[in-house]
Protein backbone atom coordinates (compact mmCIF):
# COMPACT_ATOMS: atom_id res chain seq x y z
CA UNK A 1 0.00 0.00 0.00
CA UNK A 2 1.23 3.35 -0.92
CA UNK A 3 1.29 6.23 1.08
CA UNK A 4 -1.75 7.84 -0.85
CA UNK A 5 -3.44 4.16 0.12
CA UNK A 6 -3.44 4.95 3.58
CA UNK A 7 -4.63 8.13 2.93
CA UNK A 8 -7.61 6.95 1.60
CA UNK A 9 -8.62 3.94 3.66
CA UNK A 10 -8.35 6.11 7.04
CA UNK A 11 -10.26 8.94 5.77
CA UNK A 12 -12.65 6.78 4.17
CA UNK A 13 -12.84 4.52 7.53
CA UNK A 14 -13.71 8.30 9.67
CA UNK A 15 -16.37 9.09 6.61
CA UNK A 16 -17.57 5.86 7.79
CA UNK A 17 -17.76 6.52 11.17
CA UNK A 18 -20.50 9.37 10.07
CA UNK A 19 -22.33 7.40 8.72
CA UNK A 20 -22.59 4.96 11.41
CA UNK A 21 -24.18 7.49 13.39
CA UNK A 22 -26.94 8.16 11.09
CA UNK A 23 -27.61 4.30 10.15
CA UNK A 24 -27.42 2.87 13.79
CA UNK A 25 -30.52 5.14 14.11
CA UNK A 26 -32.48 4.13 11.20
CA UNK A 27 -31.43 0.67 12.23
CA UNK A 28 -32.95 0.63 15.02
CA UNK A 29 -35.96 2.16 13.66
CA UNK A 30 -36.63 -0.72 11.01
CA UNK A 31 -35.61 -3.16 14.01
CA UNK A 32 -38.65 -2.50 16.26
CA UNK A 33 -41.30 -1.08 13.81
CA UNK A 34 -40.30 -2.67 10.72
CA UNK A 35 -40.55 0.36 8.70
CA UNK A 36 -38.29 2.73 6.80
CA UNK A 37 -37.88 6.11 8.28
CA UNK A 38 -37.36 8.28 5.01
CA UNK A 39 -37.16 11.37 7.32
CA UNK A 40 -34.32 10.10 8.61
CA UNK A 41 -31.92 12.63 6.71
CA UNK A 42 -34.05 15.78 8.05
CA UNK A 43 -32.86 15.00 11.68
CA UNK A 44 -29.70 15.32 10.16
CA UNK A 45 -30.77 18.66 8.15
CA UNK A 46 -32.45 20.05 12.10
CA UNK A 47 -29.67 18.72 13.85
CA UNK A 48 -26.95 20.51 11.61
CA UNK A 49 -29.28 23.74 11.74
CA UNK A 50 -29.36 24.01 15.65
CA UNK A 51 -25.87 23.35 16.49
CA UNK A 52 -24.79 26.43 13.58
CA UNK A 53 -27.60 28.67 14.46
CA UNK A 54 -27.22 28.29 18.56
CA UNK A 55 -23.48 28.52 18.04
CA UNK A 56 -23.50 31.44 15.83
CA UNK A 57 -26.43 33.38 16.28
CA UNK A 58 -26.42 33.40 20.39
CA UNK A 59 -22.82 32.75 20.47
CA UNK A 60 -22.81 29.54 22.72
CA UNK A 61 -19.63 27.83 23.28
CA UNK A 62 -19.51 24.28 20.69
CA UNK A 63 -19.13 21.97 23.36
CA UNK A 64 -22.87 23.26 24.51
CA UNK A 65 -24.25 23.51 21.11
CA UNK A 66 -23.46 19.99 20.39
CA UNK A 67 -25.42 18.23 22.97
CA UNK A 68 -27.84 20.78 22.53
CA UNK A 69 -28.27 19.63 18.61
CA UNK A 70 -28.94 15.87 20.01
CA UNK A 71 -31.38 17.29 22.42
CA UNK A 72 -32.92 18.91 19.11
CA UNK A 73 -32.96 15.54 17.25
CA UNK A 74 -34.15 13.72 20.15
CA UNK A 75 -37.12 16.14 20.60
CA UNK A 76 -38.08 15.86 17.58
CA UNK A 77 -37.63 12.07 17.22
CA UNK A 78 -39.75 11.61 20.07
CA UNK A 79 -42.62 13.95 18.56
CA UNK A 80 -42.54 11.95 15.13
CA UNK A 81 -43.15 9.20 16.92
CA UNK A 82 -45.88 10.30 19.39
CA UNK A 83 -47.83 11.93 16.41
CA UNK A 84 -46.84 9.87 13.67
CA UNK A 85 -45.86 6.57 14.10
CA UNK A 86 -48.45 6.03 17.17
CA UNK A 87 -51.26 4.18 14.11
CA UNK A 88 -48.21 1.62 13.03
CA UNK A 89 -48.89 -0.37 16.83
CA UNK A 90 -51.89 1.22 18.30
CA UNK A 91 -54.12 -1.45 17.10
CA UNK A 92 -56.30 0.01 14.53
CA UNK A 93 -56.72 -3.00 12.10
CA UNK A 94 -56.88 -1.32 8.73
CA UNK A 95 -53.84 0.28 9.72
CA UNK A 96 -51.83 -2.96 10.56
CA UNK A 97 -52.64 -3.80 7.04
CA UNK A 98 -51.31 -0.94 5.12
CA UNK A 99 -48.25 -0.67 7.68
CA UNK A 100 -45.65 -0.50 4.63
CA UNK A 101 -47.55 2.18 2.57
CA UNK A 102 -48.53 4.54 5.89
CA UNK A 103 -44.83 4.34 6.78
CA UNK A 104 -43.33 5.14 2.93
CA UNK A 105 -46.41 8.08 2.78
CA UNK A 106 -45.89 9.22 5.96
CA UNK A 107 -42.25 9.89 6.63
CA UNK A 108 -41.83 11.25 3.16
CA UNK A 109 -44.50 13.80 3.89
CA UNK A 110 -42.71 14.66 6.99
CA UNK A 111 -39.27 14.50 5.28
CA UNK A 112 -40.88 17.33 2.29
CA UNK A 113 -42.86 19.35 4.74
CA UNK A 114 -39.44 19.98 7.17
CA UNK A 115 -37.10 20.72 4.12
CA UNK A 116 -39.57 23.06 3.28
CA UNK A 117 -40.46 24.72 6.38
CA UNK A 118 -36.71 25.00 6.88
CA UNK A 119 -36.35 26.37 3.39
CA UNK A 120 -39.21 29.34 4.17
CA UNK A 121 -38.18 29.95 8.05
CA UNK A 122 -35.05 29.65 7.80
CA UNK A 123 -34.22 30.08 4.15
CA UNK A 124 -32.53 28.30 1.34
CA UNK A 125 -29.07 29.50 2.36
CA UNK A 126 -26.55 27.53 3.92
CA UNK A 127 -24.57 28.19 6.80
CA UNK A 128 -21.59 27.25 7.90
CA UNK A 129 -20.93 25.49 11.75
CA UNK A 130 -17.98 26.63 13.59
CA UNK A 131 -15.44 24.25 13.48
CA UNK A 132 -14.43 22.24 17.25
CA UNK A 133 -11.06 23.60 16.90
CA UNK A 134 -9.51 25.32 14.55
CA UNK A 135 -6.52 23.61 13.46
CA UNK A 136 -6.79 23.38 9.64
CA UNK A 137 -4.51 20.61 9.09
CA UNK A 138 -2.78 17.21 11.43
CA UNK A 139 -0.04 15.74 9.73
CA UNK A 140 -0.11 11.42 10.94
CA UNK A 141 2.62 9.94 9.37
CA UNK A 142 0.89 9.56 5.14
CA UNK A 143 -1.84 11.01 6.82
CA UNK A 144 -3.29 14.28 5.94
CA UNK A 145 -6.39 15.71 8.16
CA UNK A 146 -8.20 18.69 9.61
CA UNK A 147 -8.03 19.19 13.12
CA UNK A 148 -12.28 19.31 13.58
CA UNK A 149 -12.42 16.52 11.40
CA UNK A 150 -10.18 13.84 13.51
CA UNK A 151 -11.33 15.43 16.67
CA UNK A 152 -15.05 14.90 15.64
CA UNK A 153 -14.28 11.36 14.17
CA UNK A 154 -12.75 10.75 18.18
CA UNK A 155 -16.27 11.74 19.55
CA UNK A 156 -18.44 9.91 16.62
CA UNK A 157 -16.18 6.54 18.25
CA UNK A 158 -17.08 7.31 21.50
CA UNK A 159 -20.74 8.01 20.67
CA UNK A 160 -20.80 4.77 18.54
CA UNK A 161 -19.53 2.49 21.03
CA UNK A 162 -21.70 4.24 24.18
CA UNK A 163 -25.04 3.29 21.96
CA UNK A 164 -23.66 -0.11 21.04
CA UNK A 165 -22.98 -0.76 25.27
CA UNK A 166 -26.43 1.14 25.81
CA UNK A 167 -28.62 -1.16 23.19
CA UNK A 168 -26.05 -4.21 24.33
CA UNK A 169 -26.18 -3.93 28.61
CA UNK A 170 -29.04 -1.31 29.60
CA UNK A 171 -32.01 -1.89 30.58
CA UNK A 172 -33.91 0.24 28.09
CA UNK A 173 -31.60 -1.58 25.49
CA UNK A 174 -32.76 -5.28 26.19
CA UNK A 175 -36.47 -3.75 26.22
CA UNK A 176 -35.73 -2.46 22.90
CA UNK A 177 -33.92 -6.09 21.80
CA UNK A 178 -36.77 -7.82 23.37
CA UNK A 179 -39.54 -5.57 21.39
CA UNK A 180 -37.48 -5.60 17.97
CA UNK A 181 -37.43 -9.91 17.94
CA UNK A 182 -41.11 -9.99 19.26
CA UNK A 183 -43.01 -7.21 19.61
CA UNK A 184 -46.59 -9.32 21.38
CA UNK A 185 -43.93 -11.18 22.95
CA UNK A 186 -42.15 -8.38 24.66
CA UNK A 187 -45.94 -7.06 25.57
CA UNK A 188 -46.73 -9.99 27.10
CA UNK A 189 -43.88 -10.30 29.16
CA UNK A 190 -44.59 -6.67 30.33
CA UNK A 191 -42.34 -4.29 28.12
CA UNK A 192 -43.79 -0.63 27.26
CA UNK A 193 -43.77 -1.52 23.63
CA UNK A 194 -44.90 2.12 22.88
CA UNK A 195 -41.87 3.31 25.42
CA UNK A 196 -39.55 1.34 23.64
CA UNK A 197 -40.53 2.87 20.04
CA UNK A 198 -40.23 6.63 21.72
CA UNK A 199 -36.50 5.67 23.50
CA UNK A 200 -35.28 4.65 19.65
CA UNK A 201 -37.23 7.44 17.50
CA UNK A 202 -35.38 9.72 20.80
CA UNK A 203 -32.05 7.53 20.54
CA UNK A 204 -32.45 7.82 16.75
CA UNK A 205 -33.30 11.78 15.98
CA UNK A 206 -30.86 12.52 18.34
CA UNK A 207 -28.06 10.73 16.92
CA UNK A 208 -28.21 12.10 13.19
CA UNK A 209 -28.91 15.47 14.54
CA UNK A 210 -25.49 14.94 16.21
CA UNK A 211 -24.03 13.60 13.04
CA UNK A 212 -25.31 17.03 11.74
CA UNK A 213 -23.39 19.43 14.48
CA UNK A 214 -20.87 17.38 13.62
CA UNK A 215 -20.44 17.88 10.14
CA UNK A 216 -21.96 21.32 9.61
CA UNK A 217 -18.19 22.87 9.66
CA UNK A 218 -17.65 20.37 6.92
CA UNK A 219 -21.10 20.45 5.06
CA UNK A 220 -22.76 23.73 5.40
CA UNK A 221 -26.44 23.69 6.66
CA UNK A 222 -28.59 23.91 4.13
CA UNK A 223 -32.65 22.93 4.05
CA UNK A 224 -31.74 20.02 1.72
CA UNK A 225 -28.50 18.74 3.73
CA UNK A 226 -30.08 15.72 4.58
CA UNK A 227 -30.80 14.23 1.84
CA UNK A 228 -27.56 12.73 0.61
CA UNK A 229 -26.72 11.33 4.28
CA UNK A 230 -30.17 10.26 4.54
CA UNK A 231 -29.78 7.69 0.90
CA UNK A 232 -26.19 6.73 2.29
CA UNK A 233 -27.94 4.89 5.45
CA UNK A 234 -30.62 3.06 3.51
CA UNK A 235 -27.51 1.81 1.55
CA UNK A 236 -26.05 0.74 4.86
CA UNK A 237 -29.19 -0.81 6.72
CA UNK A 238 -29.41 -2.93 3.69
CA UNK A 239 -25.78 -3.80 3.39
CA UNK A 240 -25.61 -4.52 7.29
CA UNK A 241 -28.95 -6.63 7.55
CA UNK A 242 -31.97 -4.65 8.06
CA UNK A 243 -32.52 -3.68 12.11
CA UNK A 244 -28.34 -5.09 12.96
CA UNK A 245 -26.66 -2.63 14.55
CA UNK A 246 -23.12 -4.26 13.82
CA UNK A 247 -24.41 -4.93 10.57
CA UNK A 248 -24.97 -1.22 10.03
CA UNK A 249 -21.34 -0.23 11.80
CA UNK A 250 -19.40 -2.33 9.72
CA UNK A 251 -21.51 -1.51 6.44
CA UNK A 252 -20.65 2.29 7.32
CA UNK A 253 -17.03 1.62 7.67
CA UNK A 254 -16.93 -0.59 4.76
CA UNK A 255 -19.08 1.93 2.34
CA UNK A 256 -16.81 4.75 3.64
CA UNK A 257 -13.86 3.20 2.82
CA UNK A 258 -15.64 2.18 -1.09
CA UNK A 259 -16.34 5.25 -1.74
CA UNK A 260 -12.99 6.81 -0.95
CA UNK A 261 -10.92 4.21 -3.11
CA UNK A 262 -13.65 4.57 -5.63
CA UNK A 263 -13.62 8.43 -5.95
CA UNK A 264 -9.81 8.10 -6.94
CA UNK A 265 -9.64 4.86 -8.63
CA UNK A 266 -12.95 4.72 -10.44
CA UNK A 267 -14.87 7.83 -10.78
CA UNK A 268 -15.39 11.09 -9.15
CA UNK A 269 -18.53 12.39 -10.42
CA UNK A 270 -19.73 8.96 -9.52
CA UNK A 271 -18.77 8.52 -6.15
CA UNK A 272 -22.34 8.51 -4.68
CA UNK A 273 -23.54 5.82 -7.00
CA UNK A 274 -21.16 3.05 -6.04
CA UNK A 275 -23.40 2.71 -2.48
CA UNK A 276 -26.62 2.70 -4.95
CA UNK A 277 -25.32 0.47 -7.13
CA UNK A 278 -24.53 -2.19 -4.26
CA UNK A 279 -27.35 -1.50 -2.55
CA UNK A 280 -29.09 -2.52 -6.01
CA UNK A 281 -27.40 -5.49 -5.69
CA UNK A 282 -27.80 -6.69 -2.38
CA UNK A 283 -31.74 -5.73 -2.50
CA UNK A 284 -31.88 -8.20 -5.60
CA UNK A 285 -29.42 -10.70 -5.01
CA UNK A 286 -28.85 -10.91 -0.72
CA UNK A 287 -31.81 -8.89 0.74
CA UNK A 288 -30.96 -10.17 4.22
CA UNK A 289 -27.97 -8.18 3.67
CA UNK A 290 -24.40 -9.05 5.46
CA UNK A 291 -25.70 -9.66 9.11
CA UNK A 292 -29.45 -9.77 9.34
CA UNK A 293 -31.59 -12.64 9.15
CA UNK A 294 -33.39 -13.90 6.28
CA UNK A 295 -36.86 -13.46 6.56
CA UNK A 296 -39.52 -15.58 5.61
CA UNK A 297 -43.13 -14.96 4.11
CA UNK A 298 -46.25 -17.10 4.43
CA UNK B 1 -81.33 -20.68 -6.52
CA UNK B 2 -83.56 -18.48 -8.31
CA UNK B 3 -81.75 -16.06 -7.31
CA UNK B 4 -78.40 -17.40 -9.02
CA UNK B 5 -79.11 -15.99 -12.44
CA UNK B 6 -79.37 -12.70 -11.32
CA UNK B 7 -77.30 -12.40 -8.67
CA UNK B 8 -73.96 -11.54 -10.75
CA UNK B 9 -75.43 -9.56 -13.29
CA UNK B 10 -76.03 -7.57 -10.13
CA UNK B 11 -72.40 -7.72 -8.42
CA UNK B 12 -71.10 -6.34 -12.30
CA UNK B 13 -73.86 -3.82 -12.52
CA UNK B 14 -72.27 -2.70 -9.05
CA UNK B 15 -68.69 -2.62 -9.54
CA UNK B 16 -69.38 -1.46 -13.28
CA UNK B 17 -71.29 1.84 -12.18
CA UNK B 18 -68.93 2.93 -9.32
CA UNK B 19 -65.69 3.16 -12.03
CA UNK B 20 -68.19 4.25 -14.95
CA UNK B 21 -69.44 6.58 -12.43
CA UNK B 22 -66.07 8.25 -11.31
CA UNK B 23 -64.59 7.96 -15.60
CA UNK B 24 -67.67 9.94 -16.04
CA UNK B 25 -66.99 12.71 -13.61
CA UNK B 26 -63.15 12.93 -14.51
CA UNK B 27 -64.75 13.53 -17.99
CA UNK B 28 -66.64 16.30 -16.96
CA UNK B 29 -63.57 17.71 -14.36
CA UNK B 30 -61.86 17.26 -18.12
CA UNK B 31 -64.70 19.24 -20.21
CA UNK B 32 -64.97 22.43 -17.60
CA UNK B 33 -60.20 22.35 -17.55
CA UNK B 34 -60.52 22.17 -21.38
CA UNK B 35 -63.04 25.42 -21.25
CA UNK B 36 -60.82 27.40 -18.23
CA UNK B 37 -58.60 29.21 -20.91
CA UNK B 38 -61.63 30.92 -22.75
CA UNK B 39 -62.02 32.83 -19.44
CA UNK B 40 -58.55 33.18 -17.50
CA UNK B 41 -55.43 34.37 -20.15
CA UNK B 42 -53.18 34.70 -17.07
CA UNK B 43 -50.20 33.09 -18.04
CA UNK B 44 -49.03 32.16 -14.21
CA UNK B 45 -52.77 30.85 -13.86
CA UNK B 46 -52.16 28.57 -16.69
CA UNK B 47 -48.97 27.23 -15.80
CA UNK B 48 -50.42 26.52 -12.42
CA UNK B 49 -53.15 24.14 -14.07
CA UNK B 50 -50.57 22.92 -17.09
CA UNK B 51 -48.11 21.89 -13.95
CA UNK B 52 -51.71 20.61 -11.98
CA UNK B 53 -52.05 18.79 -15.36
CA UNK B 54 -48.60 17.31 -15.00
CA UNK B 55 -49.18 15.66 -11.41
CA UNK B 56 -52.70 14.20 -13.06
CA UNK B 57 -50.46 12.47 -15.65
CA UNK B 58 -47.81 11.17 -12.83
CA UNK B 59 -50.81 10.80 -10.10
CA UNK B 60 -52.44 8.55 -12.92
CA UNK B 61 -49.62 6.34 -13.69
CA UNK B 62 -48.77 5.82 -10.18
CA UNK B 63 -52.43 4.58 -9.39
CA UNK B 64 -52.11 2.06 -11.74
CA UNK B 65 -48.69 0.56 -10.29
CA UNK B 66 -48.86 1.33 -6.43
CA UNK B 67 -53.41 1.69 -5.94
CA UNK B 68 -53.74 -1.54 -8.20
CA UNK B 69 -50.72 -3.91 -7.65
CA UNK B 70 -49.70 -2.30 -4.46
CA UNK B 71 -46.31 -1.90 -5.78
CA UNK B 72 -44.64 1.14 -4.15
CA UNK B 73 -42.62 3.00 -6.31
CA UNK B 74 -40.38 6.23 -5.73
CA UNK B 75 -38.92 6.03 -9.24
CA UNK B 76 -42.15 7.48 -11.34
CA UNK B 77 -40.40 10.84 -11.71
CA UNK B 78 -37.56 9.15 -13.20
CA UNK B 79 -39.33 7.67 -15.73
CA UNK B 80 -40.77 10.86 -16.80
CA UNK B 81 -37.18 11.92 -17.29
CA UNK B 82 -36.20 8.71 -19.10
CA UNK B 83 -38.82 9.76 -21.43
CA UNK B 84 -38.31 13.49 -21.25
CA UNK B 85 -34.48 12.43 -22.27
CA UNK B 86 -35.82 10.09 -25.00
CA UNK B 87 -37.12 12.80 -26.82
CA UNK B 88 -34.81 15.45 -25.79
CA UNK B 89 -31.71 13.72 -26.83
CA UNK B 90 -33.04 11.85 -29.92
CA UNK B 91 -34.77 15.76 -31.26
CA UNK B 92 -30.74 17.13 -30.52
CA UNK B 93 -28.68 14.18 -31.99
CA UNK B 94 -30.77 12.70 -35.19
CA UNK B 95 -33.47 15.37 -35.69
CA UNK B 96 -36.35 13.50 -34.61
CA UNK B 97 -39.31 15.38 -35.39
CA UNK B 98 -40.51 15.72 -31.04
CA UNK B 99 -44.01 13.43 -31.93
CA UNK B 100 -42.25 10.65 -33.24
CA UNK B 101 -39.56 11.37 -29.69
CA UNK B 102 -42.37 11.24 -27.50
CA UNK B 103 -43.99 7.74 -29.09
CA UNK B 104 -39.84 7.11 -28.71
CA UNK B 105 -39.85 7.97 -25.15
CA UNK B 106 -43.09 5.84 -24.37
CA UNK B 107 -41.38 2.78 -25.90
CA UNK B 108 -38.09 3.12 -24.02
CA UNK B 109 -39.81 4.71 -20.76
CA UNK B 110 -41.89 1.22 -21.00
CA UNK B 111 -38.99 -1.00 -21.99
CA UNK B 112 -36.84 0.11 -18.80
CA UNK B 113 -40.06 -0.08 -16.73
CA UNK B 114 -40.09 -3.63 -17.91
CA UNK B 115 -36.54 -4.60 -16.95
CA UNK B 116 -37.11 -2.44 -13.70
CA UNK B 117 -40.31 -4.35 -12.83
CA UNK B 118 -39.06 -7.47 -13.74
CA UNK B 119 -35.97 -7.24 -11.08
CA UNK B 120 -37.66 -6.14 -8.15
CA UNK B 121 -40.56 -8.37 -8.77
CA UNK B 122 -39.74 -10.04 -5.16
CA UNK B 123 -39.68 -7.46 -3.03
CA UNK B 124 -42.31 -5.69 -0.70
CA UNK B 125 -42.89 -2.61 1.17
CA UNK B 126 -39.56 -0.90 2.59
CA UNK B 127 -37.54 -2.96 0.21
CA UNK B 128 -38.90 -2.17 -3.11
CA UNK B 129 -39.17 1.88 -1.80
CA UNK B 130 -35.54 1.59 -1.33
CA UNK B 131 -34.85 -0.08 -4.52
CA UNK B 132 -36.75 1.80 -6.65
CA UNK B 133 -35.44 5.30 -4.63
CA UNK B 134 -31.96 4.31 -5.75
CA UNK B 135 -32.81 3.60 -9.10
CA UNK B 136 -34.27 7.11 -9.52
CA UNK B 137 -30.94 8.64 -7.69
CA UNK B 138 -28.77 6.59 -10.36
CA UNK B 139 -30.73 7.30 -13.15
CA UNK B 140 -30.54 11.13 -11.85
CA UNK B 141 -26.57 11.11 -10.87
CA UNK B 142 -26.38 9.95 -14.41
CA UNK B 143 -28.72 12.71 -15.92
CA UNK B 144 -26.66 15.20 -14.37
CA UNK B 145 -23.18 14.10 -14.90
CA UNK B 146 -23.12 13.11 -18.53
CA UNK B 147 -22.33 16.50 -19.17
CA UNK B 148 -21.27 16.14 -22.97
CA UNK B 149 -24.33 14.19 -23.84
CA UNK B 150 -27.21 15.67 -21.48
CA UNK B 151 -25.60 19.34 -20.70
CA UNK B 152 -25.83 18.54 -17.65
CA UNK B 153 -27.97 20.42 -15.41
CA UNK B 154 -28.33 23.06 -17.65
CA UNK B 155 -30.97 20.72 -19.48
CA UNK B 156 -31.89 19.93 -23.04
CA UNK B 157 -34.43 21.79 -25.10
CA UNK B 158 -36.75 20.10 -27.59
CA UNK B 159 -37.13 21.92 -30.98
CA UNK B 160 -40.39 21.32 -32.46
CA UNK B 161 -42.56 21.46 -29.93
CA UNK B 162 -45.24 24.04 -29.49
CA UNK B 163 -44.19 27.12 -28.34
CA UNK B 164 -46.79 29.19 -25.48
CA UNK B 165 -48.95 28.77 -22.29
CA UNK B 166 -52.49 28.25 -24.58
CA UNK B 167 -50.66 25.07 -26.84
CA UNK B 168 -48.79 23.24 -24.01
CA UNK B 169 -52.13 23.92 -21.95
CA UNK B 170 -54.14 21.61 -25.08
CA UNK B 171 -51.27 19.67 -25.50
CA UNK B 172 -51.28 18.43 -21.68
CA UNK B 173 -55.06 18.00 -21.63
CA UNK B 174 -55.07 15.51 -24.69
CA UNK B 175 -52.22 13.44 -22.84
CA UNK B 176 -54.45 13.47 -19.63
CA UNK B 177 -57.71 12.60 -21.43
CA UNK B 178 -56.52 9.96 -23.69
CA UNK B 179 -54.53 8.90 -20.43
CA UNK B 180 -57.98 8.73 -18.77
CA UNK B 181 -59.54 6.65 -21.28
CA UNK B 182 -57.26 3.91 -21.58
CA UNK B 183 -56.89 3.38 -17.63
CA UNK B 184 -60.46 3.58 -17.81
CA UNK B 185 -60.32 0.93 -20.71
CA UNK B 186 -58.23 -1.42 -18.91
CA UNK B 187 -59.60 -1.36 -15.35
CA UNK B 188 -62.33 -1.87 -16.37
CA UNK B 189 -61.52 -5.01 -18.07
CA UNK B 190 -60.87 -8.01 -16.35
CA UNK B 191 -57.15 -6.89 -16.19
CA UNK B 192 -58.47 -4.52 -13.91
CA UNK B 193 -59.93 -7.39 -11.52
CA UNK B 194 -56.58 -9.42 -11.44
CA UNK B 195 -54.24 -5.72 -10.70
CA UNK B 196 -56.31 -5.72 -7.58
CA UNK B 197 -56.30 -9.49 -6.89
CA UNK B 198 -52.90 -9.15 -6.62
CA UNK B 199 -52.72 -6.30 -3.98
CA UNK B 200 -55.08 -6.95 -1.66
CA UNK B 201 -53.23 -10.54 -1.74
CA UNK B 202 -50.69 -11.75 -3.95
CA UNK B 203 -50.75 -15.54 -2.66
CA UNK B 204 -54.85 -15.95 -2.92
CA UNK B 205 -54.69 -14.24 -6.42
CA UNK B 206 -51.76 -16.44 -7.66
CA UNK B 207 -54.08 -19.70 -6.12
CA UNK B 208 -57.34 -18.54 -8.02
CA UNK B 209 -54.93 -18.22 -11.30
CA UNK B 210 -54.02 -14.79 -12.00
CA UNK B 211 -50.24 -14.79 -13.39
CA UNK B 212 -49.36 -12.82 -10.63
CA UNK B 213 -45.46 -12.55 -12.03
CA UNK B 214 -47.17 -10.79 -15.36
CA UNK B 215 -49.59 -8.72 -14.06
CA UNK B 216 -46.58 -7.25 -11.76
CA UNK B 217 -44.40 -6.68 -14.55
CA UNK B 218 -47.50 -5.23 -17.13
CA UNK B 219 -48.25 -2.77 -14.51
CA UNK B 220 -44.51 -1.87 -14.12
CA UNK B 221 -44.20 -1.38 -17.76
CA UNK B 222 -47.71 0.57 -18.22
CA UNK B 223 -46.87 2.88 -15.21
CA UNK B 224 -43.78 3.33 -16.65
CA UNK B 225 -44.94 4.11 -20.49
CA UNK B 226 -47.51 6.40 -18.81
CA UNK B 227 -44.78 8.43 -16.83
CA UNK B 228 -42.85 9.50 -20.09
CA UNK B 229 -46.35 10.81 -21.08
CA UNK B 230 -45.74 13.64 -18.84
CA UNK B 231 -42.56 14.19 -20.79
CA UNK B 232 -42.94 17.59 -22.02
CA UNK B 233 -42.89 19.01 -19.12
CA UNK B 234 -39.39 19.51 -17.96
CA UNK B 235 -36.59 18.39 -19.97
CA UNK B 236 -33.81 19.03 -16.90
CA UNK B 237 -33.07 16.07 -14.58
CA UNK B 238 -35.10 17.31 -11.93
CA UNK B 239 -36.30 14.74 -10.17
CA UNK B 240 -37.21 14.80 -6.74
CA UNK B 241 -38.26 11.89 -5.06
CA UNK B 242 -42.09 11.67 -5.30
CA UNK B 243 -44.29 12.14 -2.04
CA UNK B 244 -47.04 9.95 -2.22
CA UNK B 245 -50.59 10.23 -0.74
CA UNK B 246 -53.85 8.07 -0.59
CA UNK B 247 -54.08 4.62 -1.49
CA UNK B 248 -56.35 3.31 -3.66
CA UNK B 249 -58.60 5.68 -6.34
CA UNK B 250 -56.88 9.01 -5.21
CA UNK B 251 -52.76 8.55 -5.22
CA UNK B 252 -51.40 11.80 -5.70
CA UNK B 253 -47.57 11.80 -6.08
CA UNK B 254 -46.20 14.80 -6.23
CA UNK B 255 -42.44 15.70 -7.44
CA UNK B 256 -40.84 17.77 -4.24
CA UNK B 257 -40.00 21.34 -4.92
CA UNK B 258 -36.51 21.72 -5.35
CA UNK B 259 -35.57 24.17 -2.18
Amino acid sequence: MSAIDVDLAVNGFITGLFYALMAVGLSLIFGILKIVNFAHGEFYMVGAYAYTLVALALGVPVWVALPFAFLVGAALGWATERTLMRPLYAGYTSWGLMRDEYAVIVTFGLSLFLINLVDKVIGPYAYRGPPLVETSRVVLGPVLISGHRLLAAGIAIAVILATAALIKWSFWGQQIRAVSQNRLGASLAGIDTAKASAIVFMLSGGLAAFAGALLSPVINASPDVGIFPAVKSYIIVVLGGMGSVPGAIVASLLLGVIESFGAVYLSYQYRDAFGLILLMLFLLFRPQGLFGEKGREV
Amino acid sequence: MTQASPAPAAGAQLTTTKTTVEFRAALVAMAIVALIPLGVSNPYWLGVLIVSMYFAILAGGWNLLAGYTGQFSLAPATFAMIGAYTTGLLGTYYNVPPLLGIAAAIVVSGLVGLVLGRAVLRLVGPYLALTTLSFAEIMRLVASNSIDITRGDLGLGVAGLPIGRLAWYYLFLAVLVVLLILFYLLLRSKAGLFLQAIRDDEVAARRAGVDVVFWKTAAFTLSAAAFATAMPARVEPVIETMSTSGCEESAVPTTGPSP
